[in-house]
């Protein structure tokens, strides 16, 4: 329990020697983080959980090469999002989101009771987000939630520069149109 | 342009909001079942270094029979029966080396032939020696085992002494 209270550079010291206590006191840290990054560019809960966890045994192998470790949080969570990214391509060539389960996702959303109330304002956004295009989506995830800007969104997506600038400007269009409309 | 700005705000607002699901019941249990079978798979990437320290370790392996291999040998000796028998061995062993000593100043030309003579007689009583270190061992320190052992020591000095004698004679005559 000694490795509670310790900080995370200390942490991954003892990660990429190998301490199993240490990987898994930062996985406990992050897993929250990764796994709904994960889920909301993969959309897939079961898939989520498995690029997530893939993930931190990836970064854990690879940690030499990550010169900061202060980065950890962010460079973890690009190893997510590319991981994510190449399931959501995958499902997309097998055009596999159907629009059942997103339906299917949103009755069952509706079900839990929140309490919160910036909790469910968030829920509700991420449900509106999911009935737009896969790639509006996926656009407005990695630029408004996951926090990147155009270019690294450019890259994650793999178009261009330009592309992505007007890809995230009528997605936050198209979005704000469902918001308005399902809000008044 | 404006509108999309107020979306900005709206999710700027909402920071760390938005983890709002959790993985099914015994993702941890299931996340060391991975650690522990990604552990097991790292001997591969390892692999280079696997022969290096594999004849490393049969080094150390190797000199630690070979040193204690040693140790036993000198215990194994008159030494092993008793301290006083281990002083008596250090005594002869001191003296033959002390008598080896003046026999190696003595070499000459002249005397090469009886130094040969006894180098000779030496030898076989060191065989005879190890013989009985390895008789000693067996029956487990017989008295009559270490008499021949002192013995051996004794005559092995003898042999020095009258060779230095000899040696001595040698000179005499030849001045």
């Amino acid at each position: 329990m000694s490795t509670t209270n310790q900080n995370i550079e200390q942490l991954l010291l003892l990660c990429s020697a190998g301490n199993q206590r240490a990987q898994i006191e930062v996985y406990n840290r992050y897993y929250k983080a990764m796994y709904n990054t994960a889920l909301r560019i993969s959309r897939d809960s079961y898939k989520a959980e498995d690029i997530m966890q893939e993930s931190f045994l990836t970064a854990y192998t690879k940690l030499d090469t990550l010169k900061d470790k202060t980065v950890f949080g962010s460079w973890l969570k690009r190893i997510v999002v590319n991981n994510s990214i190449a399931e959501y391509n995958k499902q997309a060539n097998e055009n596999a989101i159907a629009l059942d389960d997103v339906i299917y996702k949103v009755e069952d959303n509706n079900g839990i009771e929140e309490h919160d109330l910036a909790n469910e304002k968030a829920k509700y956004i991420i449900d509106t987000m999911k009935t737009l295009k896969p790639n509006y989506n996926l656009g407005l995830t990695l630029h408004l939630i996951e926090g990147y800007d155009y270019e690294e969104v450019a890259e994650i997506m793999n178009i261009s520069y330009a592309n992505s600038r007007t890809l995230i400007s009528r997605a936050k269009e198209s979005l704000r149109k469902k918001l308005s409309v399902n809000a008044y | 342009m404006e509108d999309n700005k107020d979306i900005e705000h709206l999710f700027d607002g909402l920071k760390n909001q938005f983890d709002l699901e959790t993985p099914t019941i015994g993702h941890e249990a299931r996340f060391l079942k991975k650690l522990e079978s990604q552990s097991e798979g790292k001997s591969k990437p390892q692999n280079f270094w696997r022969p290096f320290l594999a004849i490393a370790a049969s080094v150390v392996i190797a000199l630690t029979v070979f040193t204690s291999l040693n140790a036993e040998n000198e215990l194994t000796g008159l030494a092993s029966v008793s301290p006083e028998m281990s002083e008596t061995q250090d005594f002869f062993t001191a003296t033959i080396r002390e008598e080896l000593k003046k026999l190696d100043a003595e070499r000459t030309p002249l005397t090469q032939q009886i130094i040969y003579e006894a180098e000779r007689q030496l030898k076989a009583l060191e065989e005879d020696y190890a013989v009985l270190k390895k008789d000693l061992e067996e029956t487990g320190n017989d008295e009559r085992i270490i008499y021949a052992m002192i013995s051996n020591f004794q005559s092995r000095i003898e042999i020095l002494k009258n060779i230095l004698n000899n040696i001595e004679d040698l000179k005499k005559q030849t001045i």
